[in-house]
């Protein structure tokens, strides 16, 4: 059902912010990105394999940076994307308790997150 | 329904374990600040536009049999709502994509209704009701787009007073060898056309936009899952040898904030 495990999923996304990077901010800015609801990581990896592979200085540039709720998903990330992607920082933490402001442009990235996670409260509305 | 008063629901477990919902006017803080966004932005209830306009016709409408004394229930994203706070106050530069379903087959009955599933020897079965056991099942909330990119304009331009710009520091607080303009924006930076383009977003001092031009960054757009793949994806390693493409056809159900 979702197409977010998909390689071109992956890749239309990295092409997506690299384009917009690249057009606005390279080469003085760095490639700043943070994702939330990130699972099991294969999203980011799917993108960083696609900017090392088809953009090297692109991913020379790159931070990665994912916001992570789940203490077992936080284990899962590293592992899967650390060695690969040194680039990766994997933060245990809400982003409803983010505290500490980045000043640099950046992209944000988060890919169906509301579906399950945004929409808690209910109630009829009138 | 005749007062137009908002309630939220509450869940409540009794002591066997039972759910039920209760409803009362709104006091939550989240909520309330939703509705009222919702009213400055002016997406109407989900109530007959006739009935919202005219409390004599809501008397009558409430006096008859079998009228029900509270509109259809709403699920509202008020978490969403608080992630675009976060991000207006601790991320001032980002740019957000952002990509959900737009719409779920199998939802129980409402107004942004969420489909609740369970799996049951490795099919998924959706159910009919939101109080279902903890643990046991899934609750997926679709999102309306178009109301989504509004608020989150509305949210992160300068002017907004939702949320109190009280780190917003003045700009910029770092350096960068990019060019920025140097040039206050006190005079406006209209001062030399007399045209704002809509789709662009206010320029903040300090700040310019891709083109160097003190013009604003473009504003967010809602993009359907084949207009973003046909943009950026590389459809060739997709296309299937009948001419069909599975990147295209699929998914018409999601899209795309950027």
């Amino acid at each position: 059902m979702s197409p977010t495990s998909k390689p071109w999923y992956g890749r239309a996304i990295a092409q997506c912010l690299a384009a917009e990077y690249m057009l606005k901010y390279f080469p003085y800015e760095d490639f700043i990105i943070y994702e939330i609801g990130a699972g099991n990581g294969t999203l980011a990896m799917d993108i960083l394999d696609f900017l090392r592979d088809e953009y090297p200085e692109v991913y020379d540039r790159t931070r990665y940076n994912i916001i992570e709720i789940s203490n077992s998903l936080v284990k899962l990330q590293k592992k899967k994307l650390h060695k690969a992607h040194p680039c990766v920082k994997v933060t245990h933490k809400s982003i409803f308790h983010w505290n500490s402001r980045e000043p640099a442009p950046c992209y944000f990235v988060a890919m169906e997150v509301v579906v399950s996670a945004l929409v808690i409260l209910v109630r009829p509305d009138n | 329904m005749r007062t137009m008063q908002p309630y939220q629901g509450i869940v409540t477990i009794d002591a066997e374990g039972e759910f039920d919902m209760v409803y009362v006017p709104v006091d939550d803080p989240l909520i309330m600040e939703f509705l009222d966004l919702r009213r400055r932005l002016n997406h109407p209830p989900p109530i007959n536009r006739f009935l919202q306009k005219s409390e004599t016709l809501r008397r009558y409408y409430a006096a008859l049999p079998f009228a029900p004394n509270l509109s259809v229930e709403e699920y509202i994203p008020t978490r969403l709502l608080s992630l675009l706070q976060t991000l207006r106050s601790n991320f001032p530069r980002h740019r957000l994509l952002l990509s959900d379903f737009s719409s779920l087959p199998d939802a129980i009955p409402g107004v942004n209704a969420p489909v609740v599933q369970t799996r049951y020897r490795n099919t998924t079965v959706p159910c009919t009701k939101l109080l279902v056991r903890q643990g046991y099942f899934d609750i997926f909330f679709p999102t309306n787009f178009e109301r989504l990119r509004d608020m989150y304009e509305y949210i992160i331009s300068p002017s907004s007073s939702s949320s109190p710009p009280s780190v917003d520091a003045p700009f910029p607080t770092r350096s960068t060898p990019l060019m920025t303009n140097a040039t206050s924006m006190s005079l406006g930076s209209d001062f030399f056309s007399s045209e704002r383009p809509s789709n662009r977003r206010n320029p903040r001092d300090g700040v310019a936009s891709a083109s160097g031009l003190p013009v604003g960054e473009r504003k967010s757009s809602v993009f359907t899952h084949s207009e973003f793949m046909e943009t950026y994806a590389d459809l060739s390693k997709t296309r299937l040898r009948n001419g069909e493409n599975p990147l295209l056809d699929f998914y018409k159900n999601v899209k795309f904030l950027f």
